[in-house]
């Protein structure tokens, strides 16, 4: 379709008369800084589960990885889940001891339930999880299973989506940004939880950062 | 303007089939029927309240929401003004990730694109995201006809598709379903594979998701749209809250994204702005829950994603509207504002609009695409209250747009004799006070007499007035006293 590329850009270009080698003219404006009615909280954990838990993630709070184990199988039980995992392949997550749960470090299927995933970073204003996919990191962990459990550790946490950008340093196939668990309101316009993606985004905080 | 685009649009239209088909014309007789619709009426109401409390509440906490509205409009503005720029810099930065840009200008030349990339064995089935811009030209028709089984994914556009319907709101397409209505779809299609009848809400969206589940699963291709092309990076911006796009984006062996032209954007900062507006403008939602960015194919190591990423740049007539009086309906990001706090949408539903897109961003954007001729009526479907131009988060003039409309139909002379006359009449007796005086009193005074001789008087109102008749078949017109407000003015000066 060279011709219709050459169609549409010359369509654009006479109508803006430019050519291809015209330069901008002033650069883009920049995005504003948010401002609240009601101030967040400036403690970035606070603001982060405060946000999380407000679009209906549930959360809790380690002082290690260590002791993440323990708190999945808190959270399995509590849902009534199997306590068989499959963990996305990341070298931090697969060298903990995972003490009696069964678990697998691997890519999902549709017969999963659960999967255990690593945050890349967390952000505080809106109480999203930024995952940047890798091998490490693949994608159907976030959306296939129905219940999703992220580790986010402390130090991972920014403030709003523009600090988050500069973290990522080489460009991944995709960035999933996270925001509670899977609803629709389709039906009556009234919100039902669950409807492709997971049923329950449990976030576990690592205190990794001494604030 | 270059007509080029409206022949092939009429051409198409004839070429593909009913979806497409611009009803817009025969706006009055839709639109009179979706108001004695009780049925549409409870679902409006009820739709209309939740989003216009929701996005009330998430805007006024955002103290500075009026600082991203104009951020927007800047944005936009400049964007458009270097559409070829960012069009070409976003294009070369997919190709860098691995992706391959297709363009099209019109909507028969994307229909070709799609169906080339799928023409080859083992492709018999495609999962498809929500996606407006393919409403445009009705590519699941065209794709069913040439034998592949197409799936919409999204909880409302999988409703419609069962009912075989259109999207009713661009944002919630199935606003006018009752839930009754969806137990009853349901149950005619899902029954052969053995499910049972759903009545609750959840039961309801819990049989959905392991339908579709399947269809995700076996999919050989997933079509989705895209909110935000970040021009910068290459990155296609994809906002969903059920998920469903991401599982169309990634369990298939072959991604296609079709979106159109004017929704480049320059760069990462820039889409954090837009996000603020478009949750909150939306669904009242500060953030919406999946908002995915996509850049090319699986890499080399990666577990999972598809093996193609193809991007389908739609023109579609958007470069006839660049550089003309409603360039501004450009900046639409689509999220549905106007429409929610439209009195007319909301009284009438989306069908009636009869095409693509309602609501006032519908009004303005559809003649363009389709031809003035072919929608007369959308710019009359405005009472000019400015509620639209007043939530719209990248600050479009609707109304402003909608009455240049209706000065072109003018000077077209697109306008019924009888509104011709009426207007050259009223023309006559406005410029003459003292005519226009001695009518109105001559009018309320004959009313008044009127009134008096029926039933009128007593209850206050009319029920019926001669050669009124279209007015008073919807509401009462309320008894005049005696003598006009002018009169008894200069009366009462009198006295003092």
């Amino acid at each position: 379709m060279t011709d219709s590329r050459a169609r549409v850009l010359g369509n654009i270009r006479r109508v803006l008369n430019r050519t291809d080698l015209s330069p901008l003219s002033g650069a883009p404006p920049n995005v504003p800084s948010p401002r609240y009615r009601t101030p967040l909280p400036a403690d970035l954990v606070e603001q982060f589960s405060l946000l999380h838990r407000r679009v209906h993630g549930t959360y809790e709070e380690v002082a290690s990885l260590r002791a993440v184990p323990q708190a999945v199988h808190r959270h399995l039980s509590e849902q009534s889940i199997p306590r068989k995992i499959v963990l996305s392949p990341e070298p931090e997550l697969s060298s903990i001891d995972w003490e009696g749960l069964d678990v697998e470090s691997r890519a999902v299927n549709r017969e999963d339930q659960s999967s255990v995933t690593m945050a890349f970073a967390g952000i505080a204003e809106t109480g999203t999880l930024a995952m940047v996919s890798s091998k490490r990191s693949p994608v159907n962990h976030h959306f296939l299973p129905e219940f999703n459990i992220v580790v986010l550790k402390q130090s991972r946490l920014v403030d709003t989506m523009e600090s988050l950008w500069p973290l990522i340093s080489e460009q991944p196939r995709t960035i999933n940004l996270i925001t509670g668990p899977s609803k629709t309101a389709d039906i009556e316009q009234t919100i039902v939880y669950g409807a492709h993606g997971p049923r329950t985004l449990h976030v576990i905080l690592v205190r990794d950062a001494v604030s | 303007m270059p007509n080029s685009w409206l022949i092939l649009t009429r051409a198409r239209q004839s070429a593909i089939g009913i979806d497409m088909q611009v009803k817009s014309s025969s706006f009055r007789t839709t639109a009179t029927k979706a108001l004695l619709d009780e049925d549409l009426r409870a679902a409006m109401d009820r739709a209309e309240g939740g989003f216009v409390d929701t996005r009330k509440q998430a805007v006024d906490e955002l103290v500075n929401f009026q600082e991203y509205r104009e951020f927007a409009r800047s944005t936009k503005n400049h964007v458009l003004a270097h559409l070829d720029y960012y069009l070409t810099r976003f294009e070369s930065n997919v190709m860098a990730s691995g992706g391959q840009v297709h363009w099209a200008s019109n909507g028969e030349e994307v229909n070709r694109i799609v169906l080339d990339i799928c023409r080859r064995p083992g492709i018999d089935k495609i999962t498809k995201g929500k996606s407006m811009v393919s409403e445009e030209f009705a590519l699941n028709a065209g794709l069913e006809a040439a034998g592949l089984e197409v799936v919409e994914t999204d909880l409302g556009e999988y409703i419609i598709q069962l009912a075989e319907e259109t999207p009713s709101h661009i944002i919630a397409p199935a606003v006018h379903k009752t839930k009754q209505a969806v137990t009853d779809l349901f149950e005619e299609h899902h029954r052969e594979a053995g499910y049972p009848r759903v009545v609750e809400r959840l039961d309801i969206v819990n049989q959905a998701r392991q339908v579709l589940r399947d269809h995700f699963c076996t999919a050989d291709v997933g079509i989705t749209g895209g909110n935000f092309l970040i021009a910068d990076t290459g990155s296609i911006a994809l906002i969903t809250n059920e998920g469903n796009g991401d599982l169309t984006a990634n369990l298939p062996d072959i991604h296609i994204v079709v979106t159109s032209i004017e929704k480049v954007i320059p760069d990462m900062q820039a889409l954090g702005g837009f996000l603020r507006l478009l949750g909150r403008s939306a669904t009242g939602q500060i953030m919406s829950v999946y908002t995915t960015l996509f850049n090319g194919p699986r890499r080399i190591d990666d577990l999972d994603g598809p093996g193609e990423f193809h991007v389908v740049l739609v023109d579609n007539g958007r470069s006839g509207i660049l550089g003309s009086q409603f360039q501004d309906i450009l900046r639409c990001i689509k999220c549905g504002a106007c429409m929610n706090h439209c009195p007319v949408y909301t009284s009438i539903g989306g069908h009636a609009y009869g095409w693509v897109y309602p609501g006032p961003m519908g009004s303005v954007l559809t003649p363009l695409m389709v031809g003035q001729k072919n929608a007369p009526d959308l710019p009359y479907a405005c009472t000019l209250n400015g509620r639209c131009k007043t939530v719209c988060p990248v600050m479009i003039p609707l109304p402003d747009l909608l009455r240049k409309h209706r000065n072109n139909l003018v000077e077209m002379g697109q306008t019924r004799s009888l509104q011709k006359w009426g207007m050259q009449l009223w023309f006559q007796v406005a410029r003459n006070p003292s005519l226009y005086n001695m009518m109105v009193g001559l009018y309320a005074l004959k009313l008044n007499m009127l009134a008096r001789l029926t039933s009128a008087f007593r209850r206050g109102s009319f029920k019926r007035i001669p050669l009124l008749g279209a007015w008073t078949s919807t509401r009462d017109f309320p008894v005049p006293q005696t003598t006009t407000f002018q009169a008894q003015w200069k009366r009462q000066r009198g006295h003092d």
